[in-house]
């Protein structure tokens, strides 16, 4: 077109003179040519986040500078008579700094409410002991991907998708992550759903329909309608970390030094 | 990789030639439809016959016959049968049964027959050789125990055919031809409660048709239960069919139940319909009775128990939709098909 670079102007697919917009060729025209003469077109870039001001054992794990938050809305239907849970609606709102790509960052999104609704209503690994005169050994009651379900697109509900930007000044084009934090709010608001639907809290995932009926039997009997773990379990957890947040005066560093080993049960006793 | 083992392969073009087949290669010999079921299942070492004798080939197996009732050839694949017009029409339950089996795809290729013909299915079973080997096998397959019921002499997986509990309710006969002649059975005596021998067909007979009776007067339904909707084997299969008079009095009913025992049975809480209308409360006492013969066993998906409990409600949503209730929005909650 013979001209300079800064001349050259790109709109509908087209590449032309930005002084005289009747020069011009296709895009792909353009890129054939170009590539003709430089050889595969391509960049590299790099982008390393800001240095944490943390300096305790474990700071550099998850060094990100930001992070993304979603929130989550889950309608739920369930069934007195059997407990049975349908999900027709979801509406996921993830706080993403900037959509570099906002098709493939939907596309994370509504993943997440996939995996998150597998997750909350299907998924599970599950045990069974042999007898001991057998072998008293562990083995998968569902040893199988088959048996292992996930949901299909058939058993997907409708998900209404938005996207938050507010680009994030510390992180590459003002783009924070959307890798599976829009997962993390879908578990708790099936949880919550189905708690507002008919007043019984399954406090463990998957949330099936067994289970909400022996919780709707509880509630019957005047227990606490709930199903899940009854306590915590007895660890021997070595003495916390403390952190302080700026605005408890923190500057990322930990105010303690723990002892690295966990505790034996007699000390803490 | 889990490959198939050797195996002869025949492919005949009518039932006498494969009658023939069959008679002459013995129990070593299996038949082939669809292949959807048998297939893995040879993958997994499951079964390892020497000779494969094919139905494809064979145009006398996919003829339906319209006379005082519908007859259909057991070569029909499923999705055949769920665009046959007569089946829809009159027989809604084995419509919906046919529907509901596995993906579009498996329907293409899965037959009636073969979906009459299923193996017994069990957490212990579907795996493969190596898994299986691990736990030093089980009763079903190359194994002395069953590690569902420990204590069992019996082989208790559980029959996973969807079309069988709907031709069951449906009055349906199967025909089974040999070298030796043919026979017609009540589609209920084509099952024996028995996870490792759980057909009455004889290893050198071939399913060749099934029979349904006229459809005058009758209404039918069948529901299925899994955890996912979109497709899985059923944990729970409830059909029922039931005639009424003009004032809406039963005359007959019939409710078979699937998945919750080695074989697809009749129970006897249509019985309890008879000379009455379909009340709520009639439904509700028929569903008692169909869920207290329900045996299912802690062999496949889902709580047992609760598989249990849910029969009768089961039995209310097929009852109800004869009896002309909208029952669209809980079956797409169900099945998340329409139907």
């Amino acid at each position: 077109m013979e001209t300079v670079p800064e001349n050259v102007g790109f709109a509908l697919g087209r590449v032309f003179r930005a002084d005289d917009p009747g020069k011009l060729m296709s895009f792909r025209e353009a890129i054939v040519l170009a590539e003709e003469k430089f050889g595969t077109l391509g960049s590299v870039g790099s982008y390393s986040p800001p240095r944490s001001p943390g300096r305790y054992k474990g700071a550099g794990v998850g060094p990100s500078p930001a992070y993304s938050y979603t929130a989550c809305v889950v309608e739920a239907e369930v069934d007195r008579k059997t407990g049975w849970i349908t999900v027709p609606k979801v509406w996921i709102a993830h706080d993403i700094g900037r959509a570099v790509n906002p098709v493939s960052a939907r596309g994370q999104v509504e993943g997440s409410v996939y995996m998150g609704l597998g997750e909350a209503l299907m998924e599970e690994q599950v045990f069974r002991r042999l007898p001991p005169k057998l072998s008293n050994a562990l083995v998968h009651k569902i040893p199988s991907l088959l048996e292992y379900k996930s949901l299909t697109s058939l058993d997907m509900p409708e998900v209404f998708t938005e996207l938050v930007e507010d680009p994030d000044p510390n992180c590459p084009f003002g783009a924070k992550e959307v890798g599976q934090g829009p997962l993390l709010p879908v578990m708790p608001a099936v949880a919550n759903a189905v708690y507002d639907a008919i007043g019984v809290r399954i406090d463990e995932l998957p949330i099936t329909p067994d289970k909400v009926l022996a919780a709707l039997e509880k509630k019957a009997r005047g227990e606490a309608p709930r199903i899940g773990p009854e306590s915590f379990p007895d660890v021997p957890y070595p003495e916390p970390m403390l952190v302080p947040t700026p605005w408890e005066g923190g500057d990322g560093n930990s105010v303690n030094t723990p002892l690295r080993r966990p505790l034996k049960k007699e000390a803490l006793a | 990789m889990m490959r198939l083992p050797w195996f002869e392969f025949h492919s005949p073009r009518s039932i006498s030639e494969a009658a023939k087949i069959l008679a002459a290669e013995g129990p070593q010999a299996m038949l082939i439809a669809g292949g959807t079921d048998l297939l893995p299942n040879m993958k997994r070492r499951h079964q390892t016959p020497a000779t494969l004798v094919s139905l494809r080939q064979i145009e006398a197996l996919k003829k339906a016959a319209n006379g005082s009732g519908v007859t259909l050839g057991a070569a029909f694949t499923l999705n055949e049968i769920v665009a046959n017009a007569a089946v829809r029409e009159q027989y809604a339950g084995l419509w919906q049964a046919a529907a509901q089996v596995a993906t579009v795809h498996l329907r293409n290729m899965g037959t009636l027959g073969g979906n009459l013909c299923l193996d017994t299915r069990c957490n212990y079973y579907n795996q493969n050789y190596e898994w299986r080997k691990a736990i030093d096998f089980c009763l079903k397959k190359d194994g002395e125990i069953c590690w569902v019921a420990t204590a069992s002499k019996r082989c208790v997986a559980a029959s996973s055919t969807d079309t069988a509990p709907a031709l069951i309710s449906l009055g349906a006969t199967a025909r089974l031809v040999s070298t030796q002649g043919e026979r017609e059975v009540a589609l209920a005596d084509l099952y024996k409660n028995d996870g490792i021998d759980y057909l009455t067909r004889r290893p050198d007979e071939i399913l060749t048709e099934v029979k349904l009776p006229a459809p005058e007067g009758w209404r039918s339904s069948y529901w299925k239960l899994r955890r996912r909707g979109a497709f899985d084997f059923p944990v729970l299969g409830v059909a029922a069919a039931v005639r009424t008079a003009r004032d809406g009095t039963v005359e007959d009913a019939r409710i078979a139940l699937g998945a919750v025992s080695s074989r697809p049975f009749l129970t006897k809480g249509g019985e309890l319909l008879i000379g009455k209308k379909l009340s709520d409360d009639a439904i509700a006492e028929a569903g008692a009775k169909v869920a207290s013969a329900a045996k299912p066993m802690d062999n496949t998906d889902l709580d047992l128990y609760w598989r249990k409990a849910v029969a009768a409600e089961f039995v209310g949503y097929a009852l109800r939709e004869i009896r002309g209730d909208d029952m669209s929005a809980t079956r797409v909650r169900i099945a998340r098909h329409a139907l």
